[in-house]
């Protein structure tokens, strides 16, 4: 059995790899059955409102399995987002266990959403709650091509994780005419806290009405 | 430093300086030291004399407690706020909203002076109001009590006091950054059967305390009748729905998810466990003399969820808070109701409006004069309105409050993931558990930051 482990570790992320290259698919491309159980069309058609008993049972598997069961909970999971039929509310729910799962072959494929406007907020949620590097560098990358409401998303989930390699794109912003945005940036330099944060700070030549926003930023940067 | 002894311009700059509040209170003050002069006088009942003050969520908690401020005269509600014009869902299936709010507000006073607001940023930009009261759904907690304690308002915030342990810890470092009033909406410490049961716990009447048990309520009431309306509907006219969600993920309309059930559905709140978390688990901390810190181990976890297609908080639950110096605090459904403090030569129960102990000898033993004698408040607005004139600290902090919850929290956490956590309390995490240490935040939908 020990031998057979790493074996099996390889062959997900193979699968893994050639999922991510060409999201979104169909279910059949990344092998949903790989959870035995489980049926994928039950979340691919999922709405609210519908029974709720077989997501209970993947909850329930998520919340007690083993490391190894996780990963291909994980892979099950990853095909279900990547299922171009799968409805919102199958998307949410998937997006949801594969925060709690925190398996990081699930990254690339929740990063491939984060600029699709009905689906971006909730690949941002499992995003911001898997404790991973690959994590911070996924947003700080998709911060710089974003624009409105996701832009807010992003320096949402930045702040909240304290990205402190993003202060020079949150310091960009800052000082930027998005008055909206710039609020959100000053925030989240404050969050993060630190000197490179009071530095950007010292640097942000914001409008008056932000005023104290910054003030706020300051005392909360040097706490 | 004030030196407004002319009246006229200069004294206008003067005032200008001046925080409405410290005028407030040199004005009551005042107002002792010249006592025999009558109000009528001092004109003491005009609208520009009072504590100005805002309610925010006019649903359930929001129009009972805004009752009970009413009746303060050293109080004038100017606005109330809420995302719903009119309109069911509230306990029992009753009509609450901004406009039945206002209402109450202009008959308590006798006329229209009340403005109604559906967005709360509308409210805390006024600069004309002192105070805000904090009634919104959980998930509307943080953000709403950090905007306003940036705008340097005073703070009346129902419990439980944050969705999640993150959201606690900056709404606390935001009251405390900008020097405001705080007062949790946790009344229990405003009841003198639990003060007394605190006392007695923490001047050793039981001994050496070794276990504390809370029993909660269970299960996911029907509160407002609505848990059968699962289907997805049209958003009823004048209710902002998107605004109600807020930095909650997005989901359809329907009427089971909103009103006073929003309890039950983790995207909006803890359900009974941070519902009463507010409560019986803040007692137990005020009695172990734990309120500014927290276990370091949740264990023995055991729970079930709903199974409602729209609700998923705990049903049954039952799980140990761990502390440093041994002491387990039992957080279940099945002990008895209200908190049991368990040392080696008794016990004392406490529960509203009654309290009760191992002996008559611990009953009826007195606590004297140069032992522990816990913050004294007999009525919670009442508390929170002095505090407001006098900028001493209200019998509920934020702080206590944050680490009160935070048990509800962790037992939510430890529920979910399903299995004993070890937490830090002074960096607050969850240690070497990183997928439970995620749920300690909770992403925000956009455009809201926490």
């Amino acid at each position: 059995m020990k031998n057979i482990i790493p074996l099996w570790f390889i062959a997900l992320l193979i699968t893994l790899t050639i999922a991510c290259s060409t999201a979104p698919q169909t279910t059949t491309q990344v092998g949903l059955d790989s959870w035995p159980g489980l049926n994928p069309d039950t979340l691919v058609t999922y709405t609210l409102s519908q029974d709720r008993s077989s997501l209970i049972q993947i909850e329930e598997q998520v919340r007690t399995a083993t490391p190894a069961q996780k990963s291909a909970l994980s892979t099950f999971l990853v095909g279900i987002i990547q299922d171009e039929r799968t409805t919102y509310d199958g998307f949410d729910f998937a997006c949801r266990m594969l925060a709690r799962l925190h398996c990081e072959d699930s990254i690339a494929p929740l990063a491939a959403y984060l600029h699709c406007p009905e689906r971006s907020d909730m690949a941002r949620y499992a995003l911001e709650q898997i404790q991973s590097p690959n994590v911070d560098a996924v947003l700080v990358q998709a911060l710089q091509k974003a624009e409105g409401k996701q832009k807010l998303g992003f320096i949402s989930s930045i702040s909240s994780r304290k990205v402190d390699k993003a202060i020079p794109v949150l310091s960009k912003i800052a000082n930027g005419d998005d008055k909206q945005a710039a609020r959100s940036a000053i925030h989240a330099l404050g969050h993060i806290g630190g000197i490179q944060a009071v530095r950007a700070l010292n640097n942000v030549q914001a409008c008056e009405c932000l005023d104290r926003v910054k003030l706020n930023a300051y005392l909360m940067a040097t706490r | 430093m004030e030196k407004a002894v002319t009246m006229g311009k200069e004294c206008e700059i003067v005032m200008k300086n001046r925080t409405r509040r410290s005028f407030l209170k040199h004005t009551a003050l005042a107002g002792a030291a010249l006592a025999i002069i009558p109000s009528r006088v001092l004109g003491a009942d005009a609208p520009s004399n009072k504590i100005t003050m805002a309610f925010i969520g006019t649903g359930n908690n929001g129009t009972n407690w805004l009752h009970q401020f009413l009746r303060d005269s050293r109080v004038r509600v100017v606005a109330v706020c809420d995302v719903n014009k009119e309109g069911p869902g509230y306990w029992n299936n009753t009509i609450r909203g901004r406009e039945p709010a206002r209402r109450t507000v202009d008959s308590a006073y006798g006329d229209t002076s009340c403005n109604a607001y559906e967005d709360y940023r509308e409210v805390i930009a006024r600069n004309d109001i002192d105070a805000i009261y904090i009634g919104t759904p959980d998930h509307w907690h943080g953000v709403i009590a950090i905007d306003a304690a940036n705008a340097k308002k005073d703070i009346y915030g129902q419990k439980p006091l944050s969705l999640t342990i993150a959201e606690g810890r900056a709404m606390s470092d935001a009251v405390k950054r900008n020097n405001v009033i705080w007062q949790t909406g946790s009344q229990q410490r405003s009841d003198s059967n639990f003060r007394r049961a605190c006392e007695l716990v923490r001047n050793g009447r039981i001994g050496t305390l070794h276990t504390v048990r809370c029993g909660l309520p269970g299960g996911t009431p029907d509160f407002g009748k609505t848990a059968h309306l699962t289907e997805t509907a049209p958003i009823p006219e004048g209710f902002n729905y998107d605004l109600w969600l807020g930095p909650a993920p997005k989901a359809p309309y329907c009427p089971a998810r909103v009103g006073v059930n929003f309890r039950w559905n983790l995207d909006y709140s803890g359900g009974q466990i941070t519902d009463w978390g507010g409560h019986h688990p803040d007692i137990a901390q005020w009695g172990m003399n734990t309120e500014y810190t927290g276990p370091v181990a949740i264990k023995n976890v055991k729970g079930k969820f709903s199974q409602h297609p729209i609700y998923n908080t705990a049903t049954e639950y039952y799980y140990e808070c761990i502390y440093t110096n041994g002491v387990k605090l039992i957080i279940s459904n099945q002990e008895r109701g209200g908190v049991t403090f368990e040392g080696t030569d008794g016990w004392v129960w406490a529960n509203r409006g009654s309290h009760k102990a191992s002996s008559q000898e611990i009953m009826e033993s007195r606590i004297e004069e140069n032992e522990i004698h816990l913050y004294k408040s007999d009525d919670h607005v009442t508390n929170f309105v002095d505090c407001m004139i006098s900028r001493k600290m209200c019998v509920a902090p934020i702080e206590i409050a944050h680490r009160s919850i935070t048990l509800a929290h962790l037992g939510n956490i430890a529920l979910r993931v399903g299995r004993d956590i070890q937490w830090c309390p002074v960096k607050e995490e969850v240690i070497d558990d990183p997928a439970a240490n995620a749920l300690v935040s909770r992403p925000y939908r956009a455009p809201w930051i926490l």
